[in-house]
């Protein structure tokens, strides 16, 4: 599986390294929109640098329908089983991850202590925990209609299901819904962001290999 | 046990096109070559040993174990050329090594790179600036790198000048003087097989029509000339398929029937070549169904 990784780090395409620079507009505008809302503020730098690791999942996957074929003809002549294909793909989110994320570290202590461009906590631990849940939420979509329908079908549903979370954070927290499920999302926003993630991430796992288990090449 | 790879009773149905009870094997030391038209089921059976598709029904056995049990050490034994283009097109020739070798537990650097100057490949280019000549022969680079034992090849010839096709014919030649290696090998180009094969399958709509020994093959079949004249006397003796000629006729025959044929009346007898043989089963499935 530490192969297929590796094959993934090689095949990245050079401009999605470019990607994390994004996140310097971002932090520029948005990341600092927020300084009086807490939450808001680690939810919103939070689904920055999601969306780089997003960009950069999705970067690693860009085919063609019949490219697609044909590379997974090639990856699975190789001495592997499918479930190693799943398994790295949903692995290397994590190192995309990372990798926006410690782009977002660097960019806002430069930000900070260079242009004093930038308000809020460097190395807040709350932004890296939403960060990685909302990268792995994104991706748990994309990687079931990725392994059913291809790159371009999950590219269009995740993008779209993206903006609509991105604008229904704020739209959600505007009604201030005080009852219910809502109100313990809000009192423990953290604790129900990681139940979310690991729910998603399950569903979407076990999909996945089902789905891919299954698929001709 | 001998037998390296073994396809029994295989069925795989798609949409508008199913292999039918696909058997046949290959025994270790051989080079069996595996021909039909295009659109006959090659890269389907050759998918299906791979394991890239799933089979309905029946068994694939590579190296004696059915390859459900442990396809990915029985792929370490393997090596693959197909006729499409699958490394990573935007790697150069030493990134895909670099990315591939790590696979396979014995992959040998020594006999890459040897074969990568004997074939003169770049190892400095991207894969998709390569010509389609030298993607194959990156490709052979590869399959011959990690002692594999069983070669299977689907259409590596196709597209290739007669240089190449040569130089490729000589390589598996060389390859199979181990007696441990097989070679299985997928072409529509037949006097290709004509040099190496010791066996010939030919498929046809996803049927085994035959499985069998060059040297039996030639026996089997026999060509039946003969001038007009002789146009009832052919045709009473059941031929499988007869066509006419600027000179008569000319029918492909079982070779028992067509000696005892040729026997009886002045007809010309010869051994069919491949092409021939695979022409005139085509046109007699063409008319049979």
């Amino acid at each position: 599986m530490i192969h297929l990784m590796v094959k993934d780090m090689y095949t990245q395409r050079k401009t999605a390294y470019i990607a994390p620079v994004f996140l310097l507009i971002y932090a520029l505008s948005w990341g600092n929109l927020f300084g009086n809302s807490e939450l808001l503020f680690q939810w919103i730098n939070g689904l920055g640098v999601a969306f780089i690791a997003f960009l950069m999942v999705l970067y690693s996957n860009v085919t063609t329908g019949e490219s697609d074929k044909i590379q997974n003809r090639l990856v699975l002549s190789l001495p592997l089983k499918r479930r190693s294909v799943v398994d790295a793909r949903y692995l290397m989110i994590s190192v995309w991850w990372l990798f926006s994320w410690l782009s977002w570290i660097i960019m806002s202590f430069v930000l900070k202590n260079v242009f004093h461009e930038f308000g809020g906590q460097i190395l807040d631990y709350k932004v890296l925990v939403f960060s990685l849940c909302f990268t792995c939420i994104f991706t748990s979509i994309y990687y079931p209609i990725y392994f059913k329908f291809g790159f371009k079908a999950a590219q269009l549903v995740v993008m779209v299901v993206f903006f609509l979370f991105s604008f229904g954070i704020g739209k959600f927290l505007s009604l201030k819904i005080n009852s219910g499920i809502f109100l313990s999302f809000l009192k423990h926003p953290m604790i129900s962001s990681i139940v979310v993630t690991v729910i998603f991430a399950c569903i979407s796992y076990l999909s996945s290999l089902y789905l891919y288990e299954k698929e001709q090449f | 046990m001998d037998d390296i790879l073994e396809l029994s009773h295989v069925n795989k149905s798609f949409k508008g096109f199913a292999l039918d009870d696909v058997s046949f094997s290959l025994k270790k030391g051989y080079i069996m070559g595996f021909i039909g038209p295009n659109g006959a089921g090659k890269s389907t059976t050759i998918r299906c040993i791979m394991d890239l598709v799933h089979i309905d029904s029946g068994d694939v056995r590579l190296f004696g174990e059915s390859f459900k049990n442990n396809i990915k050490a029985l792929k370490q034994r393997i090596g693959f050329v197909y006729d499409q283009d699958v490394f990573f097109e935007e790697l150069t020739v030493e990134k895909n090594k670099r990315v591939i070798a790590p696979f396979y537990e014995r992959w040998d650097d020594d006999i890459f790179y040897r074969y990568i100057k004997e074939f003169d490949v770049p190892l400095d280019k991207k894969v998709k600036a390569l010509s389609k000549g030298t993607k194959m022969k990156f490709a052979l680079a590869v399959a011959l790198s990690h002692h594999a034992e069983l070669i299977i090849m689907d259409e590596p010839t196709s597209g290739l000048d007669p240089v190449f096709r040569k130089e490729l014919l000589d390589v598996l030649l060389d390859v199979i003087q181990d007696e441990n290696k097989a070679i299985f090998f997928s072409t529509h180009i037949t006097t290709d097989l004509e040099k190496v094969a010791d066996y010939i399958t030919f498929i046809l709509d996803g049927k085994i029509l035959f499985s069998k020994e060059m040297e039996d093959l030639s026996e089997a079949y026999l060509l039946v000339k003969g001038p007009r004249s002789a146009e009832s006397e052919i045709k009473a003796a059941h031929p499988i398929s007869i066509k006419e000629t600027s000179l008569g006729f000319e029918a492909l025959m079982e070779g028992k029937e067509a000696r005892e044929l040729a026997d009886q009346s002045n007809l010309h007898l010869e051994r069919p070549n491949l092409d021939e043989i695979m022409y005139y089963l085509v046109k007699s499935n063409g008319i049979n169904r």
